[in-house]
Protein backbone atom coordinates (compact mmCIF):
# COMPACT_ATOMS: atom_id res chain seq x y z
CA UNK A 1 0.00 0.00 0.00
CA UNK A 2 1.43 3.12 -1.10
CA UNK A 3 2.10 5.50 2.16
CA UNK A 4 -0.03 8.74 2.03
CA UNK A 5 1.96 12.14 0.88
CA UNK A 6 1.77 15.86 2.51
CA UNK A 7 0.28 16.68 -0.50
CA UNK A 8 -2.93 14.34 0.36
CA UNK A 9 -3.19 15.49 3.72
CA UNK A 10 -2.71 19.47 3.72
CA UNK A 11 -3.26 21.25 6.85
CA UNK A 12 -6.33 23.15 6.89
CA UNK A 13 -5.39 24.61 3.43
CA UNK A 14 -2.31 25.79 4.40
CA UNK A 15 0.72 25.28 2.18
CA UNK A 16 2.56 22.55 3.41
CA UNK A 17 6.02 24.16 2.24
CA UNK A 18 4.35 27.30 4.19
CA UNK A 19 4.37 25.47 7.69
CA UNK A 20 7.13 25.87 10.09
CA UNK A 21 9.61 23.31 11.44
CA UNK A 22 7.61 23.00 14.43
CA UNK A 23 4.55 22.95 12.93
CA UNK A 24 5.88 19.88 10.51
CA UNK A 25 7.67 18.35 13.69
CA UNK A 26 4.63 18.42 15.93
CA UNK A 27 2.33 17.05 12.92
CA UNK A 28 4.87 14.22 12.16
CA UNK A 29 4.80 13.33 15.57
CA UNK A 30 1.13 13.07 16.24
CA UNK A 31 0.22 11.47 12.78
CA UNK A 32 3.12 9.47 11.89
CA UNK A 33 2.79 10.40 8.19
CA UNK A 34 5.57 10.67 6.63
CA UNK A 35 5.31 13.33 4.19
CA UNK A 36 5.66 15.64 7.26
CA UNK A 37 9.29 14.15 7.41
CA UNK A 38 10.06 14.84 3.29
CA UNK A 39 8.91 18.28 3.72
CA UNK A 40 11.81 18.71 6.25
CA UNK A 41 14.21 16.78 4.60
CA UNK A 42 13.90 18.41 1.11
CA UNK A 43 14.36 22.04 3.17
CA UNK A 44 17.24 20.73 4.86
CA UNK A 45 19.20 18.03 2.49
CA UNK A 46 20.73 20.63 0.21
CA UNK A 47 22.71 21.97 3.23
CA UNK A 48 23.65 18.90 5.55
CA UNK A 49 24.38 17.17 2.36
CA UNK A 50 26.86 20.38 1.10
CA UNK A 51 28.57 20.49 5.20
CA UNK A 52 29.18 16.62 4.96
CA UNK A 53 31.43 17.18 1.58
CA UNK A 54 33.05 20.44 2.91
CA UNK A 55 34.04 18.76 6.01
CA UNK A 56 34.51 14.99 4.56
CA UNK A 57 35.77 16.11 1.01
CA UNK A 58 34.09 12.93 -0.58
CA UNK A 59 30.55 12.89 -2.48
CA UNK A 60 30.45 9.18 -1.55
CA UNK A 61 31.19 9.58 1.88
CA UNK A 62 29.05 12.68 2.12
CA UNK A 63 26.02 10.65 0.72
CA UNK A 64 26.21 7.98 3.39
CA UNK A 65 26.96 10.22 5.98
CA UNK A 66 23.76 12.61 5.06
CA UNK A 67 21.40 9.59 4.90
CA UNK A 68 22.65 8.37 8.67
CA UNK A 69 22.10 11.61 9.71
CA UNK A 70 18.95 12.42 8.78
CA UNK A 71 18.11 8.74 10.01
CA UNK A 72 19.29 9.61 13.41
CA UNK A 73 17.26 12.75 13.06
CA UNK A 74 13.87 10.58 11.91
CA UNK A 75 14.71 8.03 15.15
CA UNK A 76 14.94 11.13 17.63
CA UNK A 77 12.75 13.65 16.50
CA UNK A 78 11.00 13.09 19.37
CA UNK A 79 13.81 14.19 21.82
CA UNK A 80 13.92 17.34 20.04
CA UNK A 81 13.48 19.63 23.54
CA UNK A 82 12.69 22.79 21.28
CA UNK A 83 15.49 24.94 23.74
CA UNK A 84 17.61 25.61 20.40
CA UNK A 85 16.20 26.14 16.53
CA UNK A 86 15.55 23.24 14.73
CA UNK A 87 18.60 23.67 12.03
CA UNK A 88 20.80 24.53 14.82
CA UNK A 89 19.95 20.94 16.06
CA UNK A 90 19.64 19.43 12.49
CA UNK A 91 23.97 20.98 12.03
CA UNK A 92 24.56 19.93 15.69
CA UNK A 93 24.24 16.09 14.53
CA UNK A 94 25.30 16.78 11.58
CA UNK A 95 28.82 18.11 12.50
CA UNK A 96 28.98 15.59 15.41
CA UNK A 97 28.79 12.96 13.11
CA UNK A 98 31.51 14.14 10.93
CA UNK A 99 33.72 14.66 13.27
CA UNK A 100 33.27 11.32 14.53
CA UNK A 101 33.50 9.75 11.55
CA UNK A 102 36.73 11.50 11.00
CA UNK A 103 38.12 10.64 13.80
CA UNK A 104 37.31 6.67 13.72
CA UNK A 105 38.53 6.98 9.95
CA UNK A 106 42.00 8.39 11.70
CA UNK A 107 41.59 5.19 14.22
CA UNK A 108 41.46 7.96 17.45
CA UNK A 109 44.39 10.47 16.03
CA UNK A 110 43.83 13.85 17.46
CA UNK A 111 41.43 16.28 14.94
CA UNK A 112 42.15 19.06 16.99
CA UNK A 113 45.29 21.35 17.25
CA UNK A 114 47.54 19.73 19.75
CA UNK A 115 47.80 21.03 23.38
CA UNK A 116 51.60 20.82 23.46
CA UNK A 117 52.28 23.20 20.71
CA UNK A 118 50.96 26.18 22.05
CA UNK A 119 50.39 26.13 26.38
CA UNK A 120 46.97 28.02 26.67
CA UNK A 121 48.59 31.09 28.17
CA UNK A 122 51.09 31.77 25.23
CA UNK A 123 48.01 32.15 22.83
CA UNK A 124 47.46 35.69 21.31
CA UNK A 125 43.97 36.14 21.22
CA UNK A 126 42.91 36.52 17.61
CA UNK A 127 40.13 38.76 16.83
CA UNK A 128 36.77 37.69 15.48
CA UNK A 129 36.88 40.10 12.50
CA UNK A 130 40.25 38.83 11.18
CA UNK A 131 38.74 35.70 10.55
CA UNK A 132 35.21 37.17 9.10
CA UNK A 133 36.57 39.46 6.88
CA UNK A 134 39.09 37.10 5.47
CA UNK A 135 38.60 37.09 1.60
CA UNK A 136 36.35 34.47 0.39
CA UNK A 137 38.90 32.33 -1.89
CA UNK A 138 41.25 32.65 0.93
CA UNK A 139 38.99 31.83 3.73
CA UNK A 140 38.23 28.51 2.09
CA UNK A 141 42.20 27.70 1.95
CA UNK A 142 42.74 27.96 4.94
CA UNK A 143 39.87 26.14 6.45
CA UNK A 144 41.48 23.09 4.00
CA UNK A 145 44.48 23.62 5.87
CA UNK A 146 43.84 22.97 9.20
CA UNK A 147 43.17 20.28 11.18
CA UNK A 148 39.55 18.69 10.32
CA UNK A 149 38.47 19.10 13.85
CA UNK A 150 39.71 23.14 14.22
CA UNK A 151 37.54 23.63 10.82
CA UNK A 152 34.50 22.10 12.12
CA UNK A 153 34.53 24.24 15.29
CA UNK A 154 35.11 27.60 13.23
CA UNK A 155 32.34 26.56 11.25
CA UNK A 156 30.02 25.77 13.89
CA UNK A 157 30.55 28.89 15.84
CA UNK A 158 31.36 31.18 12.97
CA UNK A 159 29.11 29.77 10.07
CA UNK A 160 26.35 28.28 11.56
CA UNK A 161 26.63 31.09 14.76
CA UNK A 162 25.97 28.42 17.80
CA UNK A 163 26.81 29.56 21.11
CA UNK A 164 29.18 27.93 23.56
CA UNK A 165 26.87 26.04 25.22
CA UNK A 166 25.04 24.79 21.77
CA UNK A 167 28.91 23.81 20.78
CA UNK A 168 29.81 22.29 23.92
CA UNK A 169 26.50 19.99 24.43
CA UNK A 170 26.78 19.33 20.54
CA UNK A 171 30.20 17.36 20.99
CA UNK A 172 29.65 16.34 25.08
CA UNK A 173 32.72 18.90 26.65
CA UNK A 174 32.76 21.52 28.99
CA UNK A 175 32.23 25.13 27.84
CA UNK A 176 35.82 25.94 29.42
CA UNK A 177 37.06 23.03 26.72
CA UNK A 178 35.60 24.49 23.91
CA UNK A 179 36.85 27.79 24.62
CA UNK A 180 40.11 26.71 24.59
CA UNK A 181 39.35 24.92 21.11
CA UNK A 182 38.24 27.78 19.02
CA UNK A 183 41.32 30.14 20.59
CA UNK A 184 43.18 27.04 19.29
CA UNK A 185 41.55 26.74 15.85
CA UNK A 186 41.72 30.69 15.69
CA UNK A 187 45.00 30.56 16.31
CA UNK A 188 46.06 27.92 14.52
CA UNK A 189 43.84 29.53 10.91
CA UNK A 190 45.76 32.34 11.67
CA UNK A 191 49.21 30.93 11.79
CA UNK A 192 47.93 28.96 8.76
CA UNK A 193 47.14 32.26 6.82
CA UNK A 194 50.56 33.95 7.62
CA UNK A 195 52.66 30.98 6.46
CA UNK A 196 50.80 30.87 3.07
CA UNK A 197 49.78 34.62 2.34
CA UNK A 198 52.16 36.68 4.34
CA UNK A 199 56.18 34.76 4.41
CA UNK B 1 27.06 45.14 10.38
CA UNK B 2 30.18 43.47 10.44
CA UNK B 3 31.18 41.21 7.20
CA UNK B 4 31.05 37.37 7.78
CA UNK B 5 32.61 35.89 5.32
CA UNK B 6 31.89 32.33 6.66
CA UNK B 7 28.45 33.24 5.47
CA UNK B 8 29.66 33.93 1.93
CA UNK B 9 31.72 30.60 2.11
CA UNK B 10 28.42 28.52 2.88
CA UNK B 11 26.82 30.23 0.05
CA UNK B 12 29.30 29.22 -2.33
CA UNK B 13 29.24 25.88 -1.61
CA UNK B 14 25.90 25.75 -1.58
CA UNK B 15 25.71 26.72 -5.23
CA UNK B 16 27.73 24.14 -5.69
CA UNK B 17 25.75 21.04 -4.65
CA UNK B 18 22.17 22.91 -3.90
CA UNK B 19 20.73 19.41 -3.61
CA UNK B 20 21.53 16.30 -2.07
CA UNK B 21 21.34 13.25 -4.64
CA UNK B 22 17.88 11.80 -4.97
CA UNK B 23 19.17 8.24 -4.07
CA UNK B 24 19.44 9.48 -0.14
CA UNK B 25 15.89 10.45 -0.09
CA UNK B 26 14.63 7.19 -1.56
CA UNK B 27 16.60 5.44 0.79
CA UNK B 28 15.58 7.62 3.45
CA UNK B 29 12.34 7.13 2.50
CA UNK B 30 12.29 3.07 2.00
CA UNK B 31 13.69 3.00 5.33
CA UNK B 32 11.06 5.01 7.23
CA UNK B 33 8.12 3.35 5.46
CA UNK B 34 10.02 -0.26 6.64
CA UNK B 35 10.34 0.99 10.19
CA UNK B 36 6.48 1.84 10.18
CA UNK B 37 5.97 -1.44 8.84
CA UNK B 38 7.74 -3.73 11.55
CA UNK B 39 5.77 -1.17 14.39
CA UNK B 40 3.05 -1.88 12.40
CA UNK B 41 3.16 -5.66 12.79
CA UNK B 42 4.69 -5.27 16.33
CA UNK B 43 2.13 -3.47 17.60
CA UNK B 44 -0.71 -5.72 15.89
CA UNK B 45 0.65 -8.84 16.63
CA UNK B 46 2.79 -8.71 19.79
CA UNK B 47 -0.37 -8.80 22.29
CA UNK B 48 -1.86 -11.35 21.00
CA UNK B 49 1.58 -13.62 20.82
CA UNK B 50 1.49 -12.38 24.53
CA UNK B 51 -2.50 -13.07 24.85
CA UNK B 52 -1.55 -16.62 23.27
CA UNK B 53 1.52 -17.32 26.12
CA UNK B 54 -0.35 -16.53 28.79
CA UNK B 55 -3.64 -18.46 28.31
CA UNK B 56 -0.90 -21.38 27.41
CA UNK B 57 0.75 -21.29 30.83
CA UNK B 58 -2.74 -19.94 32.44
CA UNK B 59 -4.50 -23.10 30.97
CA UNK B 60 -1.74 -25.13 32.29
CA UNK B 61 -1.89 -23.79 36.06
CA UNK B 62 -5.42 -24.50 36.21
CA UNK B 63 -5.38 -28.36 34.68
CA UNK B 64 -2.94 -28.87 37.78
CA UNK B 65 -5.43 -27.04 40.31
CA UNK B 66 -8.13 -29.12 39.07
CA UNK B 67 -6.12 -32.58 39.66
CA UNK B 68 -6.46 -33.84 43.04
CA UNK B 69 -3.31 -35.20 45.20
CA UNK B 70 -4.80 -38.67 44.42
CA UNK B 71 -5.37 -37.87 40.88
CA UNK B 72 -1.79 -36.99 40.71
CA UNK B 73 -0.82 -40.11 42.14
CA UNK B 74 -2.70 -42.43 39.97
CA UNK B 75 -1.57 -40.37 37.09
CA UNK B 76 2.67 -40.73 38.58
CA UNK B 77 1.76 -44.88 39.10
CA UNK B 78 -0.05 -44.96 35.20
CA UNK B 79 3.72 -44.60 34.22
CA UNK B 80 5.45 -46.46 37.02
CA UNK B 81 8.41 -48.41 36.40
CA UNK B 82 8.07 -51.70 34.48
CA UNK B 83 7.86 -54.82 36.95
CA UNK B 84 6.04 -52.76 39.05
CA UNK B 85 2.44 -54.28 40.59
CA UNK B 86 0.45 -52.41 38.31
CA UNK B 87 2.52 -53.04 35.16
CA UNK B 88 2.25 -56.62 35.50
CA UNK B 89 -1.30 -56.42 35.52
Amino acid sequence: MKTPTIESKSNAGRSNSKLTDLELIHLYLSTRNSGYFQVLYRRYSGKVYSKCISLLKDEALAQDAAQEIFTKIYLNLAKFSERSKFSTWIYSITYNYCIDFLRRRKKHKNLFSSEMEDPPDQIDEVLDTELMEMEVGRLKNVLENIPEGDKAILLMKYQEEMSIKEIAASLDKTESAIKMKIKRAKHKAQAVYKSIYIN
Amino acid sequence: MSTNNFKKLEEEEEKQFPHAPPEIENNLMGNMRMTHFMGDVVELYLPRIFEMILSFFGNNQEVKKKMTPNDQLESDSDDGPIGSPKSDL
